[in-house]
């Protein structure tokens, strides 16, 4: 079986803007051949780093996750030998992915006309805030989705930044559209750039925050576990029997499946007054909302996390319970999704690391080899490419 | 509104033909992504319980008046798109959708497992139809595995990947997201799955299936708190908004004036930190040698973080951040969706707001895509369509249909036409 985008090579100037966009197409099985500097990618020092081995820039698992399958080669592209080695390697390259301009770049990817360059920067490549330093946390404060997270029944608590690069997800998923869908131009108009910017990636990302604006002139007040919303909500979250916390959203609940979850209760009588079938009726399910939350709370917590979760989803709800990082290592379904996969790690080990989540009839996806030591593709790419 | 110049670069996805029967922000959000780089869009829906989309009639509405075509949500999700209104149910309406096969490049579906099958227009049934089908399920579980019948919305799948726990202060239960994240990146993952499989089909010739579970993509958005996991196993629970690895220190939110008002601040080196110090006169704290290094911040992150609150706390959030920007130092507002309508000049100098005319939702703005290009044009000029509103334009300009079989088909309820005039479309 082939892999799914095996035809093309892509040149990534590594970057953590960049890191994710070279990953998703490292895992379709594009050529990625990752350019970093002579120090080695910025985010070789990340955390976390393999147990033992804080700051060794080869046990960085950051860095070991986002460079699954490329290849990587040291080169100063500002150094006129980088310069030309870059244009060399980029002369038979169909996509460029970087992190900002600089001459030096611009000269080597202008050497082939049927490149297609993305250019990932913080807030664009113009504008009253291009050249702002900026991180994970702060773009995902300028974007919106802090002020909408965090508690609203623990006082005098800030509003709370989702944890893991998120905003450099959103900004590298796009990236990753954008040369796709630039490639499918390239027959009648040949290459071209496209700018993405994070900021603006995080910006478009809030869901009905928007709309609810321009339409009622009103701000959501974040909740805690649950969506921000114009007035108060009822919880969605509550905590089961074994202290795990479920999410059970009562979204567009059709009537079997709320018969169906009042039966359930009612087989351990703690369905108390929602027998009642005026919580039966659609249109009044609003109105009833915080009665249905705090008797399913109380039933909620004779429950596991687990037995809700897998109770309610057989009824009809949709509901979860909520992991941890550390609770999907065993989940049965994930592993049935081949999510894991064992990467042999070149010294006798394997570890094991996520999978594409993009399941293919016809084509494979990876990982299948682990993230390159620095520079350790550097004579075969010279070699191969003719590199003085 | 496009200028004319914008409309003459034309967009990368033009001539590409889209058969979508997505539904939400997960499912609609993707190939709104395709429609506004230019692919032709045929949304297929119905007006009627169980089919109809909740979307169209969520909140908020055109003048505070429910309808489904006044939903601004579901304005803001469909941009660039044709409706078609096909009753799915019928078996006449799921042959009109057969026919649709082998003039789309793309299906894409965001249905449970087994909706497709029933009406033989899975993989196989599709191929049979067209070859080189590109076919895209956008479920919430997937298609295989021991809960590929379970559901999911934006929340479910944030909750069951993991995402929803690493929002949160220590020691207290998840904060989760205040909104649906996995919706958003459920659609650009989508889109992402629907391109791969055109850049594919345009070097190979040959069609494929991807089957993404929205929670499954959720996962993999844990980033490599995947691999801490897997390799070095213990418990990982979010710190707030303390950076978790420690690479960056300080690194938090702090109070500005003003009702919750807060700005972010990242020190991401040693230069950072001195400059910070410098910015904000916290000389005794820059005189101490062991806060040059990141170990020594992380170890007395509490009195940094006071110092640095100590001086944010009565000054205007913008203000901070311009000080520590000026400075070279990360830091951002905690800004809400007012302030980045009207109060973030990097967004409105780079127009990411884009506002269009609709007959019964008025002047509205849109959230634009975050691509600029000097070559093709990515702004957002034409608005969700109206329940139907193309059924009669498809089926005579795509099927060939004449306006009397068209005519049969609603007589017969299989399809469902908008009243354009009635509604007052102009455009």
């Amino acid at each position: 079986m082939s892999r799914l985008l095996e035809h093309l090579t892509v040149v990534e100037l590594a970057s953590p803007l960049t890191e994710w966009c070279g990953r998703l197409f490292s895992q379709a099985g594009a050529r990625v051949i990752l350019v970093e500097p002579t120090g080695g990618a910025e985010t070789r020092s990340r955390g976390p780093y393999l147990n033992g081995h804080d700051g060794d820039p080869e046990a960085s698992l950051h860095f070991w996750h986002y460079n699954t399958d490329k290849e990587s080669v040291v080169l100063r592209p500002d150094a006129d030998s980088g310069g030309r080695a870059l244009a060399v390697l980029l002369a038979r390259a169909d996509v460029l992915v970087d992190a900002g301009t600089s001459p030096a770049v611009d000269a080597a990817a202008a050497a082939n006309p049927c490149l297609v360059r993305v250019t990932v920067t913080p807030f664009g490549e113009g504008g009253p805030w291009a050249g702002y330093a900026a991180t994970d946390l702060t773009h995902l404060a300028l974007g919106g989705q802090m002020m909408v997270c965090g508690y609203d029944d623990l006082e005098h608590t800030p509003p709370l930044a989702p944890t893991g690069n998120q905003a450099y997800h959103m900004a590298g998923t796009w990236a990753f559209i954008a040369a796709l869908a630039r490639l499918q131009a390239l027959p009648s108009r040949g290459g071209g750039k496209v700018g993405v910017s994070v900021h603006e990636a995080c910006a478009g990302m809030t869901e009905n925050a928007f709309p609810n604006y321009d339409y009622t002139g009103q701000v959501v007040t974040r909740r805690t576990g649950r969506h921000a919303s114009l007035g108060p909500t009822p919880p969605w979250q509550h905590r089961a029997a074994d202290g795990r916390y479920v999410n059970a959203q009562l979204v567009n609940v059709p009537p079997p499946a709320w018969m169906a979850l009042v039966e359930w209760m009612e087989s351990d009588g703690m369905a108390e007054d929602l027998v009642d079938p005026k919580y039966f009726i659609p249109e009044l399910f609003r109105e009833h909302s915080w009665r249905i939350s705090e008797v399913l709370g109380r039933f909620i917590a004779t429950k596991t996390a687990d037995e809700f979760f897998h109770g309610a989803q057989a009824r009809g709800l949709i509901v979860s319970d909520v992991n941890y990082p550390q609770d999907l290592v065993d989940d049965e379904h994930l592993a049935a999704r081949k999510f894991w996969r064992d990467v042999d790690m070149g010294d006798g080990t394997t570890r094991t690391f996520s999978a594409s989540t993009f399941l293919c009839a016809e084509s494979e996806t990876g990982p299948w080899r682990r993230a390159p030591r620095l520079d350790e593709h550097g004579n075969a790419l010279r070699r191969e490419f003719g590199i003085a | 509104m496009a200028s004319d110049t914008s409309q003459k670069r034309g967009r990368p996805l033009e001539g590409v033909r889209i058969l979508d029967l997505t539904r939400h922000l997960a499912g609609a959000g993707s190939t709104r992504i395709l429609g506004i780089l230019g692919a032709e869009v045929l949304r297929f829906e119905w007006p009627h319980p169980p089919a109809l989309d909740f979307l169209r009639l969520s909140g908020p509405n055109a003048d505070g008046v429910p309808g489904m075509n006044r939903s601004g949500f579901f304005a803001q999700t469909n941009v660039h798109k044709k409706s078609v209104a096909l009753d799915l149910s019928t078996p006449r309406g799921q042959e009109i959708l057969r026919k649709f096969v082998p003039l789309c490049d793309i299906v894409v579906e965001s249905f449970t497992p087994g909706v497709m099958k029933k009406w033989g227009l899975d993989y196989a049934g599709l191929r049979a139809l067209r070859e080189d089908v590109i076919y895209v399920a956008a479920s919430g579980f997937g298609h295989t595995g021991p809960l590929r019948d379970y559901r999911s919305v934006g929340p479910t799948a944030q909750a069951y990947s993991g995402l929803t726990a690493m929002v949160g202060l220590e020691g207290c239960e998840p904060a989760g997201w205040g909104f649906s994240y996995m919706d958003h990146m459920g659609a650009t993952m989508n889109a992402a799955a629907m391109l791969m499989a055109l850049e594919r089909r345009r070097v190979t010739g040959k069609g494929e299936f991807i089957d993404g579970g929205q929670s499954q993509h959720g996962a993999a958005l844990l980033g490599p708190m995947l691999l801490d996991a897997t390799i070095n196993g213990g418990t990982i629970a979010p710190r707030g908004n303390r950076d978790l690895y420690g690479d960056y220190a300080p690194a938090n939110a702090y109070r500005c004036a003003g009702t919750d008002r807060w700005v972010t601040i990242a020190v991401r080196s040693e230069r950072d930190w001195l400059a910070l110090c410098r910015a904000l006169g916290l000389d005794d704290l820059a005189a101490r040698p062991e806060l040059r290094t990141l170990v020594g911040r992380r170890a007395a992150a509490d009195e940094i973080d006071a110092a640095i609150a100590g001086w944010t706390s009565g000054r205007d959030r913008y203000q901070v951040m311009d000080v520590l920007q000026a400075a070279g130092v990360a830091a951002g507002v905690v800004q809400h969706v007012d302030d980045k309508a009207e109060r973030d000049p990097a967004l409105a100098a780079r127009q990411f707001y884009t506002a269009i005319d609709d007959d019964i939702l008025g002047r509205k703005r849109y959230e634009g895509v975050p691509l600029t290009s000097e070559e093709f044009d990515s702004s957002i000029t034409t608005p969700s369509p109206w329940m139907g509103e193309h059924t009669r334009e498809v089926l005579t300009t795509v099927l060939g249909f004449s306006d009397a079989e068209v005519d049969e088909l609603a007589a017969a309820a299989v399809i469902w036409e908008a009243d354009v005039k009635r509604e007052g479309r102009t455009s």
